[in-house]
């Protein structure tokens, strides 16, 4: 990661700020809630892959996170399962 | 009522303008986070012991904004918490509660990661010279200071942006 690397990801981060609270004025109904978390892995890949260097980690690192990120789905579905079937 | 719109309808109670900022504050501290890592890996101390400070400061800024949001909140009756009163206006009380107790609950352990990710960037460049391997030192403390911004980029959106 350069300086130069780091302040583009930066501007792409505030760009996605702004792109993810302007909708929110707007009634888009299930839209909504998409674009807002859509945005927010978007800009927490952008965090994790050059601020964190997942871009360059072995591949070790990534099948971790890998694992992480479907486990933690797991319990983010069972929760969900939850509410959407009562 | 269902639980969706209760949320929604309490949501809007919070401060977007506060929230967005701090949201802002936090991703340019993980910049000034991000310079750290870089300067101290080419042993540039002075530059990367101010970016550590700056991102203290940031951190800090971002609490001062968030003590003010509460406050703010509390002096509305909408904080459930030291036996205060729930003077929520809207028509759902029962989840209207529920949804301030998850906002403060999930904030204030965000706030208390936030300080010790302060500590760390304050004591990792006090200590700069003391510090055997200080690019390693730094690059675990920036690393811990994105994963607090991760965190926060998440619960905005989450407590926030539901309108």
């Amino acid at each position: 990661m350069t300086v130069r690397t780091a302040f583009l990801t930066y501007f792409a981060l505030i760009a996605l700020l702004a792109l993810t609270v302007g909708p929110s004025f707007l009634p888009l109904g299930l839209a909504n809630p998409v674009i807002n978390f859509g945005i927010a892995l978007a800009k927490s890949a952008l965090v994790a892959v050059v601020f964190m260097h997942l871009g360059r980690s072995g591949s070790l690192l990534r099948l971790l996170l890998l694992v992480t990120a479907g486990g933690v789905l797991v319990l983010f579905a069972m929760t969900l399962l939850d509410a959407l079937t009562r | 009522m269902d639980n969706a719109s209760a949320f929604a309808d309490a949501s809007r109670e919070l401060s977007l303008w506060i929230g967005t900022t701090n949201t802002f504050i936090l991703l340019t501290s993980s910049l000034a986070a991000a310079l750290a890592t870089i300067w101290s890996r080419a042993k540039e101390p002075t530059k990367a012991r101010w970016a550590m400070l700056a991102t203290a400061a940031l951190g800090c800024l971002f609490l001062a904004l968030k003590a003010y949001e509460y406050a703010d909140e509390f002096g509305r009756g909408l904080l459930p918490v030291l036996g205060e009163d729930f003077a929520y206006s809207g028509s759902d009380q029962q989840h209207a509660r529920l949804f301030f107790e998850t906002y403060l609950a999930l904030t204030l352990v965000h706030a208390l990661r936030l300080l010790s990710g302060i500590v760390i960037m304050l004591t990792l460049s006090a200590a700069w010279k003391r510090l055997g391997q200080p690019d390693a030192a730094t690059k675990l403390a920036a690393l811990y200071w994105h994963f607090v911004d991760i965190v926060w980029i998440f619960l905005f959106p989450a407590l926030y942006l539901v309108r």
